[in-house]
Formats: structure tokens, sequence, C-alpha cells
């Protein structure tokens, strides 16, 4: 792990303004930070509402797997931080489920990174996420989209 | 022999089983798919991965008595 990537997965809930302040206090040369934040949505895709949302880790793999993604995203582009925090277990609605922010000199790596960082949580990060809702549980795989996604970072 | 399952898997047959040792993943899987015809399809999908400490195992693979086999399904995140 590069001293300027770090990678979290937490069971705790994620504040993702306090994130950000600590991660742009510690960006040494950066004219650039971005971030994103992805919350938990109320409704299903199919529109029902959801009770929670229940992301389920390995004890070993998953953490791993989320320090693979950083080492990736950090080889790939000209960053002076990356900072990657993913929450497991049951999730509320609204509330945050995974923050990512990359710090660069410039901004195009700064918003690519980012960018990238979650394209590769999408589909490789060991996690298992369920919704439950009125309707029952329902176990989520990468849709097509994101497989493309994906695919665009080889 | 100890087999574990993650995600949609581990809700329908269990976190946790324990079955007769089987000479490979590959017979392992079948022995699953014996005990559970429901979800025959799911256990000898090469979609369900089988790991062996920690690391992909291939249907080949030759399993010790005391291996604990884990199944994960494809994964989701973010």
């Amino acid at each position: 792990m590069n001293a300027g990537s770090r990678c979290i997965l937490t069971g705790d809930a994620i504040d993702p303004a306090a994130e950000l302040a600590r991660f742009s206090q510690d960006a040494p040369g950066a004219g650039a930070v971005a971030s994103f934040t992805g919350l938990m949505r109320p409704l299903s895709a199919a529109g029902d509402t959801l009770d929670a949302l229940v992301l389920e880790a390995h004890p070993r793999l998953t953490l791993p797997s989320l320090e693979g993604i950083g080492a990736a995203v950090w080889q790939a582009f000209d960053l002076v931080g990356l900072r990657i925090v993913h929450r497991h277990g049951t999730i509320m609605a609204g509330e945050a489920i995974v923050f990512v922010a990359a710090a660069a000199v410039h901004r195009r790596a700064a918003f690519d990174a980012v960018d990238a960082a979650m394209d590769r949580l999408k589909t490789d990060a060991v996690l298992w996420k369920r919704e439950d809702g009125v309707g029952g549980s329902r176990w989520i795989e990468p849709r097509p989209a994101d497989l493309a996604d994906r695919a665009r970072w080889g | 022999m100890q087999v574990l399952f993650y995600g949609d898997i581990a809700q329908r047959l269990g976190r946790e089983l324990a079955l007769a040792p089987a000479a490979t993943v590959g017979a392992l899987r079948e022995a699953l798919a014996t005990a559970h015809p429901a979800h025959a399809a799911d256990l000898r999908s090469p979609r369900l991965r089988a790991f062996v400490g920690d690391r992909p195992a291939a249907d080949e693979l030759p399993l010790a008595q005391t291996d604990t086999v884990e199944f994960l399904p494809p994964v989701s995140g973010g």
C-alpha cells in the first residue's frame, strides 16, 4: 500500500464531509481534490420502497480487494492522494455506502481516478449486496452498464 | 469437511455445511448438488467460485480432509 493511498472497510456510518475535510488537509502538493459519495437510494430499480441495504463482506478477502482497487488506481493515474472508504453491514436509505477521494496536481487525474475507482468497486469489490424491502430480499449483481463502465479502464 | 457460503447461496443453503470429505473441488460440488438438488445448477456453475485457503480453486484441485472450501457468488460492491 502506497503511503498516499488508503483503503478502509468499516461497519460504522461514513461521514463524507468529515472524510473529505480530513483528506483535503493531507494532500501534499495537490491542486485538485475530487470526491464521490455513494448513497443508499430509498427505492429499488423497480420502484419499490427499500427498508435497508445489506452489504456482506468476506472476513479476509474484502479489504484486500479494496486495496487492490486502490493500488490499481494509484498506478493508473498521477495522484498525490487516494482514499477509499467502503461500508459493510446494514445500511439505511440516505446513508453513505462508499466514499472515494483523489488528489492530484491537476484536475483531470483527480476526476478520472475517482471515476475509475467507482467503476472498479462496482464490479470487483468482494461484497455481496442485498436489498431488503416490503416485497422481500433481492441479491444484486453488477448490471451490464456496470460491466461496460468497468471495461472502460482496462 | 467444512463448506462455507456467502451472499445469495448462503441465504438459501446456510452459512456453513459439514460434508463427508471429497477428493476434489469438483467432487465436492457434485456432492453438494446431489444433497441439494433444488440448487444443483447454481452449485455446479462456474459463476459460484470455489476458494481454498483464500485462493480461487479450480474443480480439479485435490482436497485434504481438513480443508475448508468457500463458495463465493458473483460480487457487487459500491
